[in-house]
Formats: C-alpha cells, sequence, structure tokens
C-alpha cells in the first residue's frame, strides 16, 4: 500500500481532471467522492488530504510515502525529501507586484522570505522583508510595502486591489515529491505511479 | 508507576551501552573514549572542519574554537591526525550533538585496507543489532561515495545547486541545468533499482565500483536485511569518505538506525555508528 499527500483545494480538483485525462479512474472516482474525510483510500493506494504547506512534512516524515504539491510551496523549505517529477498541472508564477512601477522596492511584504531574499541578493538590491501569513495584497494598497512577492495565477486578484505585476519570475507547478527512505523501499510501486502519472512528451 | 518505568528506561540503556562495549571488547576491539567538546586552532581549519561548523554548537574563548562533538568518525579522524593509535579496531559509546538534535551513539572502526576484515565489522554491527538490541533491519542502501566524482566535473560537483537537484533526484531541474545529455541526467532516466545495471552495460570505466557496491550488498543480503539497494546517486557529506558507504534501517523508519563506510584519513579504514 502507497500512502500520497494531497494538497486539498483547487490543487485537488486539478489533480482529479488530470487522473480523468489520464483515465485512472478508480483514484479519481476515489477523490471524487470525498466531502470532509481526510483519508481516502482505493485498493493499492491510500490518500491524505492536507493543507499545501504541510504536504512535505508528511513526506518527510515517512507517513506518506509519496506526496504532491506546489513547487513555491518546495522552495519555502529545506526538506529531506526526493523533488521527483513535475506534473502538468497548477501552473502560476512569482511575481512583484506593486501600485506603480519603481526603480527600486525596498520594503517587501510575502509569504515567501526565502524566495524573495533569494530574489533580491541575485539582483543585488538590498531589502527588508515583511512576513506575512495571508492577504499579502493589502501590504502594498496600505503602503505598509513598496511592493508584494505572491504567486499569480491570473492577476485578478492583484488588479481588484489596485496592484499590478512588475516582475515576473520564477514559473510554478505541481511536483510529485516522495520520501527518501520509501523511494527505496517500495521503489517499485513508486516507480508505476511515476510512470502513470508522467507526463506523454516527458524525456 | 510512571516514575518506575522511567527508571528502568534510564537503566536499560545504560545497560545496553554496557553491553555493547563488552560485547566489542569480547571481540577484540579497543575501547576508546574521547571528550565531548573538541578544541580548534583557527588558522588550521580544514574545508571539512569549515562544512561541519554551520551545523554544530561552538563557541570562542581565549583565542581558541571549541564546538561539541556532532560526529564521531569525524573526531576520531581528527584524533587520527593528531596522535597515534595503534588499535586496529576500537569501539566506542557517546553522545554526539547537531544544533537540534542529541543522539546516543555506538560504533566500531577499523583502520585497514583489507576489505575482508571491514565486512566483519559490518557483519558483527549487524548481528549486534539484530541479536542483542532485537531490532529486525528492513532496509539497506549501499552507495560508492567516488561514483559520481566520476560523472561530474569538479565545478559541477562543487555547484551548490547541481549538489541539491542530485540529492532530490529532481531530473527535471538537472535536465534545465546540465542538458539532456549528461550522464546524470541519462543515469537518472532508470528506475533506481536498474541504474546499476545501466552504469555497468554503458559506463564500463565504473564497473568496479559497482563490483564493489555488489560485493557489499552480498554481505547484507546473507545477513538477511530485507531490501538491499544500491544508491548510484550519494554525495559525500565530507572529502575523507572515498569509498562504499552504507545505511541501515529498522522497519518503518525514517532516519537509519546505523550508517557507515570507508574513509580515509590518513590511511583507509571502514566505520559504522548505530544511532539509539
Amino acid at each position: 500500500m502507497i500512502t500520497i499527500a494531497l494538497s486539498k483545494g483547487r490543487q485537488l480538483k486539478d489533480f482529479i481532471n488530470y487522473l480523468d485525462e489520464k483515465k485512472l479512474t478508480s483514484w479519481s472516482t476515489a477523490l471524487k467522492s470525498v466531502s470532509r474525510e481526510l483519508v481516502v483510500e482505493t485498493e493499492n493506494v491510500r490518500f491524505m488530504l492536507v493543507k499545501g504547506e504541510d504536504v512535505p512534512v508528511y513526506v518527510e516524515e515517512g507517513v506518506a510515502d509519496l506526496g504532491i504539491t506546489g513547487s513555491d510551496v518546495l522552495f519555502e523549505q529545506d526538506r529531506q525529501i526526493n523533488n521527483l517529477m513535475d506534473l502538468p498541472f497548477g501552473y502560476c508564477h512569482f511575481a512583484i507586484a506593486a501600485k506603480e512601477p519603481q526603480d527600486t522596492y525596498p520594503v517587501v511584504a510575502t509569504k515567501y522570505v526565502q524566495f524573495t531574499q533569494q530574489y533580491f541578493d541575485s539582483i543585488m538590491q538590498p531589502v527588508k522583508i515583511i512576513q506575512l501569513k495571508g492577504s499579502v495584497e493589502l501590504a502594498a494598497t496600505i503602503n505598509m510595502a513598496d511592493a508584494i512577492m505572491d504567486i499569480v495565477q491570473t492577476g485578478t486578484t492583484l488588479r481588484e486591489n489596485g496592484l499590478s505585476e512588475q516582475v515576473q519570475l520564477d514559473e510554478i507547478n505541481a511536483r510529485l515529491i516522495s520520501n527518501k527512505h520509501a523511494y527505496f523501499a517500495k521503489n517499485d510501486e513508486i516507480q508505476t505511479i511515476m510512470n502513470q502519472l508522467r507526463m506523454n512528451d516527458h524525456v | 508507576m510512571h516514575s518506575n518505568s522511567h527508571n528502568q528506561s534510564i537503566l536499560h540503556q545504560k545497560q545496553q551501552e554496557l553491553e555493547f562495549l563488552h560485547h566489542f571488547h569480547g571481540l577484540d576491539f579497543e575501547l576508546i573514549d574521547l571528550s565531548v567538546i573538541e578544541q580548534f586552532d583557527w588558522t588550521k581549519l580544514s574545508q571539512d572542519d569549515l562544512g561541519l561548523m554551520n551545523e554544530r554548537h561552538k563557541w570562542q574563548h581565549e583565542g581558541s574554537l571549541f564546538a561539541l562533538r556532532s560526529d564521531w568518525t569525524n573526531a576520531i579522524v581528527r584524533y587520527r591526525k593528531k596522535y597515534q593509535l595503534n588499535a586496529e579496531k576500537i569501539a566506542y559509546t557517546g553522545p554526539v550533538y547537531t544544533l537540534n538534535t542529541e543522539k546516543h551513539q555506538y560504533g566500531l572502526e577499523i583502520f585497514t585496507d583489507n576489505v575482508d576484515k571491514q565486512a566483519e565489522v559490518l557483519t558483527q554491527m549487524v548481528r549486534f543489532i539484530k541479536q542483542s538490541l532485537s531490532i529486525p533491519l528492513s532496509v539497506a542502501v549501499i552507495s560508492h561515495n567516488t561514483l559520481l566524482k566520476n560523472l561530474l566535473s569538479e565545478e559541477e560537483l562543487a555547484d551548490e545547486l547541481t549538489r541539491k537537484f542530485i540529492k532530490e533526484r529532481n531530473r527535471d531541474a538537472l535536465i534545465a541545468k546540465l542538458g539532456t545529455d549528461h550522464p546524470i541526467v541519462e543515469l537518472m532516466a532508470h528506475p533506481a533499482a536498474e541504474q546499476a545495471a545501466y552504469v555497468k552495460e554503458h559506463m564500463p570505466h565504473l564497473k568496479r565500483h559497482i563490483e564493489e557496491m555488489s560485493h557489499w550488498e552480498s554481505i547484507l543480503i546473507k545477513e538477511n536485511v530485507s531490501y538491499v539497494y544500491g544508491d548510484m546517486l550519494a554525495l559525500p557529506s565530507q572529502s575523507y569518505y572515498k569509498g562504499i558507504s552504507i545505511q541501515l534501517y529498522s522497519e518503518d523508519q525514517v532516519e537509519p538506525i546505523a550508517s557507515g563506510g570507508q574513509y580515509s584519513s590518513p590511511s583507509n579504514a571502514f566505520g559504522i555508528g548505530l544511532n539509539v
């Protein structure tokens, strides 16, 4: 039995659509039936439905053998896991957003502290980072920060808060991750799942 | 009641430690003990010393640098550089500290390049774990610390991102960084269980490394470890690890219960430590 930790919410819907595309209907049927359960079992796979940011924790601890979460989540966490494979959903990107374009953005509010620090280090500009847990747009709207660093999918939320994308940065998508120990101990099963989930045009 | 079980647990732990030392002393291992506080000279720090400092508790006093022991083999390597150690086989027990963890290690070292003698030490440790501690071993992962040096340039091997991608088996990122034709990218296209056969067939200059790995795998299979795998992608954490590296796991444990391998500092040696 393989246990897979999945992000609840939009990424779960995208995953179910992808499973339907790949004709993995026993998994998608089981996941579609979920209302408030946190664990769903099929014949060979147990799915655990958790918060996206917690997926790497369950995988690192070995409670789940595999996990699916966004590359943005993995970027912020230094976990001992295998980061195995791209999955073709959950597409968005990191971006700096502000009310107006500026030459520099000395104060930036974000949930993504590591990514932000690394970006400003790469362009050799000092930055003060204000870490927030949510509603990050507000920080730039009320001038608490010069800009925000956030993930952007359609840009609607930015526009609704009077902000616009100023610098488009790294692409984000869903990734399949594995527990380091399970990667060897359950290699046959994991390899089978990787092959089932692999994109057709993958090298 | 709670207090009594707590007392029993402490007594059991101390008894187990003594049993380990008696057991291996009986098998001709010399027993050693080293200070848990290690002293360094700022001007004589090696790259390995510097690399480990991030993970250690350290402080400065009267011009010297001090750190808590974080790894027994590392402490023994430095001891051997400084002092003569006449014994061929040694056994030790004691705590190691990283920034956030405290572990108690029981370990064995043998200073010889005789692989049969090294393998015997591994076998003795495996039997102690299974028979004296009654811990079944479910998985063993064997790797070769010089394999990647043959697949990557010095520059690639030193690159932090490349090392991270290899460690995480992130083939997509490695393709973007090194290209689809890079030997390591081609190797990673194969399932872990088939990578040894791929290296043997397509990289004949690395055949010797794979055969060495197979030899150590066969020793652990003979000791009834349930699953024994060869890992082609291990990155050596310290420069003195030059040969085989071994990690032993008990059922459902994320961290290896024991790990060790061959090293050279200054002469060839093999060591294995058990994390209690």
